[in-house]
């Protein structure tokens, strides 16, 4: 209980004093502030982007592509023929009239211009059958309608006119065959077909010359039907397909960028922090060094060494909870919900709870191994030659 | 000089507190260094582009065909014409990802590293290939080697998927193909495909004789075949690289923030080590003032003292920033990212700031120095 009065009393006069060290206290709060903001705004990209990938995928759906493919739309086809064979596999659902909820698209670049530099940008052009609506429930109209299938026409995602010019509702896109309108705009639980186009397969393919498709997406009769529609299509020798679990195949898709970017992120977020705390280190030390005299008077009342030690070590942690607030608050304001473009995919800067917990913990272990030093040099100062040095 | 000793023993008198300062520097230089070297790196993949050539693709998912070569060689700053196409696929295991840029002939390639003589062995082996040792070590093949590259998307006369090749030579890397580089005969490319397949290119390559209007020309080349069954969708070869390195993120933008950041972390700490040192050594400026040093000699003494644990830490940052620079690539792979480079200008850059730095550090300072009354510090009254 003592012991706990005196921690209490030595940390406050500790932060009384701190009045008077209110720059030097101020670099170590900035400085992690600096820390927080810019690990924060890394990760809010790579995270952002991760997300709007996965949430492309869902688990009762699977993805069926071209045996030798290693993603969508990499000049790999899946046939007609073959597309046909797949509508009658067992393991997939069907819709309310009875035909099989299995949908294959095509996915094209077209050539438009980026807003943000005005140069050439590439956008995808999505194409969906009949089936498409029942496989893809986010998927709706929020502005105009839906294309008419036969008509040379098409809607374009909520994200796309944000990053290409000439896309919005009531544009004209070029096509081979000449110029066709943009109908609708759709949202699709802001994943990354937002950023897309999509037209009718039927009236697209012809023009665009394509006799195959890129991928075939069906809606599993459940969860674990999976296995069964795999066995099913990989043991029959007309097909040359592999079948993934749509989850799966975004997951892996965008783990292929998004861990590696993540290694980057925390080794930025490493060497920052290094500075951070060799500056703690520093100025604490520092503050100890200009507090000789008060913590020998304080010891020579009765202060025990661990108090003392103690308040200098609370004093770090605060400062840098102080900085992390600081830093998570300014990369919230800042980033959290901008858009930004990765490639032709649009994604929102995220900042979640569980990012400024993280940034909160490497504040708080900056803190914590910066105050450690100049806390035991603290408890550790000789009393006789501390209370003669002012 | 005669100051050395001075800053030495101002440097000296406070051990921990310079190790810390020239640490927490070189962490902040090692990060600028990678940061501003990956900027570089991506300048350099722009700059060693060769300004002459134009890349004309396809607008739509469909082929060029060889007669719009002979008509795009025939438009006003267009030179020579060249075709080319790819034969992509897998090598040995489907995970294996495999493909040869297939090259229609030097004029429209400036930018290969062959010799006159390795040309003529290009032209004279239709199967022939060439592959950088980058390349030829994540395949595990050797000159001389025959393989066999299995593409699934583009079909042969001889209904098979197999495309072969011999290795003619294995070639030094250039930083223009940072992931390796590995190339055939355009001319094997066409024979092998079926006959109604065999005018169709996948682009082509066109060397313009004003490299100043590039950008027209390739505008030109797109009206041209504006209304044609093909049309085009052209751009120069600088433009695409250099738009291209914002595959992932506007890596210029991430990188050059994040340098900045360190540097301002540093300047504050100096900055107030520097207010620090000061304040507490008042006296001896005065001594110094009375003695006879001039307001510029006390201030330049101040600043020798501000720069010189910054210049450590910096030499040392960089230092650290070229070794972490070679392993990068390996640690990151598939980010595409090129090694940092520590180019002058990077370097230079670095100096700058290492200067403003102690600039800016010794600013309030040197203010409250030009200001000491002298009489009152060493009469004790402050």
């Amino acid at each position: 209980m003592i012991f706990l009065r005196a921690c209490l009393a030595a940390v406050r006069l500790n932060l009384v004093s701190l009045r008077q060290r209110i720059w030097p206290a101020l670099v170590v709060v900035v400085g992690v502030a600096c820390v927080v903001a810019t690990l924060l705004s890394m990760l809010s990209m790579t995270i952002g982007l991760r997300h709007t990938w996965q949430r492309a995928g869902s688990p009762d759906r699977a993805i069926i592509l071209h045996a030798t493919a290693q993603e969508e739309g990499d000049g790999t086809t899946v046939s007609r023929a073959e597309a046909q064979i797949i509508k009658d596999a067992p393991g997939i659902a069907h819709d309310a009239k009875g035909r099989a909820i299995v949908d294959p698209e095509i996915t094209t670049g077209l050539v438009v211009r980026r807003r943000d530099t005005g140069g050439r940008g590439n956008i995808q052009l999505r194409s969906f059958g009949p089936e498409a609506l029942a496989l893809r429930p986010e998927f709706r109209i929020v502005a105009g309608r839906m294309y008419q299938a036969g008509k040379h026409e098409m809607v374009v995602g909520a994200e796309a006119p944000g990053q290409f010019i000439g896309v919005g509702l009531g544009d004209k896109i070029t096509m081979p065959d000449g110029l066709w309108p943009v109908v609708g705009v759709f949202k699709s639980n802001d994943d990354l077909v937002q950023s897309q186009l999509v037209a009718d397969s039927d009236t697209v393919m012809p023009v665009l010359r394509q006799t195959a498709y890129t991928s075939v997406t069906v809606r599993l009769e459940a969860a674990n039907a999976l296995a069964m529609l795999k066995r099913a299509l990989t043991t029959n020798p007309a097909l040359a397909v592999k079948v993934e679990r749509q989850s799966d195949y975004y997951n892996r898709r965008s783990a292929e960028f998004s861990d590696l970017s993540d290694a980057l992120v925390y080794g930025v977020g490493v060497l920052l922090g290094l500075g951070a705390l060799l500056a703690a280190v520093n100025i604490l030390y520092s503050a100890v060094m200009a507090r000789r005299c008060e913590i020998a008077t304080m010891r020579a009342l009765g202060f025990g060494a661990a108090p003392v030690a103690l308040a200098v070590a609370i004093e770090g942690l605060l400062l840098s909870l102080a900085g992390a607030v600081i830093g998570a608050s300014l990369a919230y304001g800042l980033f959290n919900g901008v858009q930004d473009v990765s490639g032709n995919v649009a994604f929102h800067l995220i900042i979640s709870p569980a990012m400024i917990a993280l940034g909160l913990a490497w504040a708080l272990s900056i803190g914590l191994i910066g105050g450690a030093l100049p806390a035991i040099h603290a408890a550790r100062l000789p009393v006789a030659d501390g209370l003669r040095a002012s | 000089v005669k100051y050395l000793p001075l800053i030495w023993a101002a440097l000296a008198r406070r051990k921990l507190r310079t190790i810390l300062t020239i640490l927490s520097v070189t962490a902040a230089f090692t990060l600028f260094g990678v940061m501003m070297g990956t900027d570089a790196a991506f300048q350099q993949l722009v700059d060693v582009i060769n300004r002459s050539v134009v890349v004309t693709f396809p607008r739509f998912a469909n082929n060029l065909t060889d007669t719009m070569g002979q008509q795009l060689a025939a438009m006003p700053n267009v030179g020579a014409v060249s075709p080319g196409g790819s034969v992509n696929g897998y090598y040995r295991d489907p995970k294996l990802q495999a493909g040869l840029m297939m090259v229609g002939g030097e004029a429209g390639w400036p930018n290969l590293p062959l010799s006159h003589a390795q040309w003529a062995e290009w032209r004279a082996r239709p199967d022939g290939a060439f592959l950088s040792r980058q390349t030829a070590a994540q395949w595990g093949v050797k000159k001389g080697d025959i393989f066999n590259i299995i593409d699934n998307t583009t079909l042969r006369a001889d209904g098979g998927k197999a495309w072969r090749f011999q290795v003619l030579d294995v070639l030094d890397d250039t930083p223009y193909w940072p992931g390796g580089f590995s190339f055939g005969s355009y001319q094997y490319f066409r024979m092998s495909r079926p006959v109604a397949d065999q005018p169709k290119a996948g682009w082509f390559q066109a060397v313009v004789k004003n490299p100043a209007a590039a950008e027209e020309t390739a505008i030109a080349i797109d009206a041209r075949f504006a209304n044609s069954p093909v049309p085009t969708d052209s751009i120069s070869e600088r433009t695409m690289r250099s738009t291209s390195g914002t595959f992932f993120v506007n890596v210029a933008v991430v990188t050059r923030r994040v340098a900045a950041v360190g540097l301002f972390m540093i300047l504050l700490l100096t900055a107030h080590g520097m207010a620090q040192s000061v304040r507490e050594r008042l006296g001896e400026f005065a001594v110094l003032k009375t003695i006879g040093y001039s307001d510029g000699g006390v201030i330049a003494l101040v600043f020798a003292e501000a720069l010189a644990p910054v210049i450590l830490g910096a030499g040392a940052g960089l230092g650290l920033a070229a070794l972490l620079a070679a392993r990068i690539p390996k640690l990151l792979p598939s980010l595409f990212l090129p090694e940092p480079y520590l180019s002058p200008a990077v370097i230079a850059q670095a100096l700058f700031a290492v200067v403003v730095l102690a600039f800016l550090s010794v600013i309030l300072p040197a203010l409250r120095l030009r200001r000491l009354d002298v009489a009152a510090i060493l009469a004790g009254r402050t």
